[in-house]
């Protein structure tokens, strides 16, 4: 059983739902990010922030997963202010709905003063909505953006345990689990880790509070990273307890926080792909599978 | 603040809520709003409600008259607490922001949410401003969010035109959700329904599809033409023994002196006390 706490299935197939399904997958996160391009509006941020609470859940209910997200306003997007200003608006109309799990992700890009008034504005939503936090760490300057965002978070009287500091590597992974931060890592086939080095991180570092996700999205990602890396670290001989830490019950503790989340939510899930949603099947013309069959 | 326009109702909903674990903080945000009623105060409020009553297995039990379709049967205490919400905002705010807001509510809303805003629509005041949104619950293919609109209540016979009531009826069939319980289902049945319907079905069985049993009661009530009577035949030879029920069921509440003879001569006749609800329970 594995949970992929990080994971942005709008941009995937339901091909990749059957897979993940298969491979044991119960529980997906979805958090709010961009589009591979800025919005323009905040009318279309609602409109994907609807369908996340929405759409996407009913969608992956008709594999059999759950499926939770996080909302909130991405670095990237931070920098257009007059956007900016009317997401933060909308966000509150959010943060409350069934299934969202967390203010997120949220935090640096660039590390611009923008990017901070944000970041720093949506701590204090997750303080109002008692949430926990999803951060992205900067893909450049990371151990510094890191470094800072967690300075930030502590100013605002956020807990280490409250708040998921994700796509860490080899630079940073100390110093946030140090300072007592739930500890994510991003298994990418090219760019962040790879499930190799994730192995030796196992091997060096254990399981208290580090977990992993695949992040796949519209780019070239694997949403299979994390049953795959799962596979990976059994047959490097991480002990069983450990991997069922990294892959599925750590993040399964971080995000029960926000009350949202629990294991009878799938240990009883039921599904009915006969059920439609807004007009669509995702089915097209296969027999419809019900929980009972799978 | 105004009156509440449906009183009885808001009292029976406070009584219920009274008894249950999120009372102190539902009466303590709708008294912030009381005092000063912001549209993010009551959204938060709708939001958050259930969660108040999380821990609460109470169902929600009011006089039949204070709800004569059953909408309500089996509300859980948060989802009363929802409505009592959207009873309160037509107490304290003008007509445009109350419509504006409960808008913005639809358009932002989870499934459950909207499933209550939809079964909400026949008890807030100005309800028909809604029908919109309601047409949109009508159109969709989350078979609870239809069945919100389509069933245990009134609203879409009193407030649907003949196009929206027609796709109604065509949805439930699409969706095989029961049409025979659709309230007003008698009273709306029309001629440009009943030719969809036998299109529907015609195209369900050139696909070796099933077609809904309960499908049959529109045209069999409506049947006046020769066209429509060889299409009921036609239908009960090819059909299974519950539909076949249905269209005998259908010809004898049907006043025109051929319906009745064609359904006095249909052999295999189902029993003089049949009832529709009888007949929903019958195995397809």
């Amino acid at each position: 059983m594995y949970i992929d706490p990080h994971v942005h299935m709008s941009a995937r197939t339901t091909d990749d739902y059957q897979a993940m399904a298969e491979a044991g997958v119960v529980a997906v996160i979805e958090p709010a990010f961009w589009l591979g391009q800025p919005r323009t509006s905040v009318d279309t941020y609602k409109d994907y922030l609807a369908s996340l609470v929405g759409w996407e859940r009913f969608r992956a209910s008709q594999f059999g997963i759950k499926h939770y997200c996080t909302i909130g306003l991405n670095s990237k997007e931070a920098n257009n202010e007059p956007l900016a200003e009317a997401v933060m608006e909308i966000l509150p109309l959010f943060l409350a709905k069934e299934g969202v799990v967390a203010v997120g992700e949220i935090g640096f890009d660039e590390q611009t003063a923008l990017e901070e008034k944000y970041f720093r504005a949506q701590l204090e939503l997750a303080k109002q909505f008692d949430l926990p936090v999803m951060v992205h760490t900067p893909h450049r300057d990371k151990l510094k953006g890191t470094i800072l965002t967690m300075d930030i978070c502590e100013e605002h009287g956020l807990l280490p345990s409250q708040v998921v500091i994700d796509h860490n590597n080899e630079n940073t992974v100390k110093a946030v689990l140090d300072r007592g931060y739930w500890t994510a890592f991003t298994l990418y086939p090219q760019t962040k880790m790879g499930s190799e080095r994730m192995v030796n991180i196992a091997r060096q570092y254990g399981s208290e509070r580090i977990f992993i996700d695949s992040s796949a999205d519209w780019g070239v990602s694997d949403p299979m990273a994390v049953p795959k890396t799962a596979s990976l670290m059994l047959q490097s001989g991480i002990p069983q307890a450990e991997v069922h830490q990294i892959c599925y019950a750590n993040a399964l503790a971080a995000y029960q926080q926000s009350g949202q989340i629990a294991a009878e939510d799938w240990q009883t899930a039921d599904f009915d792909q006969a059920e439609l949603f807004e007009g669509n099947s995702v089915l097209r013309g296969q027999k419809p599978i019900k929980s009972s069959e799978a | 603040m105004k009156n509440i326009q449906n009183q009885p109702l808001y009292d029976s909903l406070r009584a219920a809520l009274s008894t249950g674990p999120g009372w102190q903080n539902l009466t303590a945000n709708i008294d912030v709003s009381r005092d000063k009623c912001t549209r993010a105060g009551f959204f938060l409020n709708f939001a958050m409600a259930p969660r108040w009553f999380k821990s609460a297995t109470t169902r929600l039990e009011l006089d039949a008259n204070l709800d004569p379709f059953g909408a309500l049967q089996n509300w859980s205490l948060g989802q009363a607490a929802r409505l009592l919400i959207l009873l309160e905002l037509a107490a304290l705010v003008d007509t445009d922001e109350y419509t504006a807001a409960i808008s913005e509510l639809f358009k932002t809303a989870d499934v459950n949410e909207l499933i209550v805003l939809v079964k909400s629509l026949q008890f807030i005041p100005d309800g028909e401003t809604f029908v919109e949104r309601a047409r949109e619950a009508a159109r969709s293919n989350i078979e609870s969010v239809f069945c919100a609109v389509a069933h245990h209540t009134d609203y879409p016979q009193r407030y649907f035109d003949t196009a929206g009531w027609n796709q109604l009826v065509l949805k439930a069939a699409f969706l095989a959700v029961p049409i025979w319980s659709i309230v007003g289902v008698r009273e709306r049945n029309n001629s440009a329904l009943v030719a969809m319907l036998q299109d529907y079905a015609r195209e369900r069985q050139a696909a070796s599809r099933p077609v809904p049993w309960d499908l049959y009661c529109c045209p069999a009530w409506n049947a006046s033409t020769d066209v429509d009577f060889q299409f009921l035949e036609h239908q009960w030879v090819i059909s299974s023994p519950k539909i076949r029920a249905a269209i005998a069921l259908g010809l004898r509440e049907n006043k025109l002196p051929k319906a009745q003879t064609l359904a006095a001569q249909l052999p295999d006749q189902p029993s003089n006390t049949l009832r529709w609800e009888d007949l929903a329970a019958w195995d397809n």
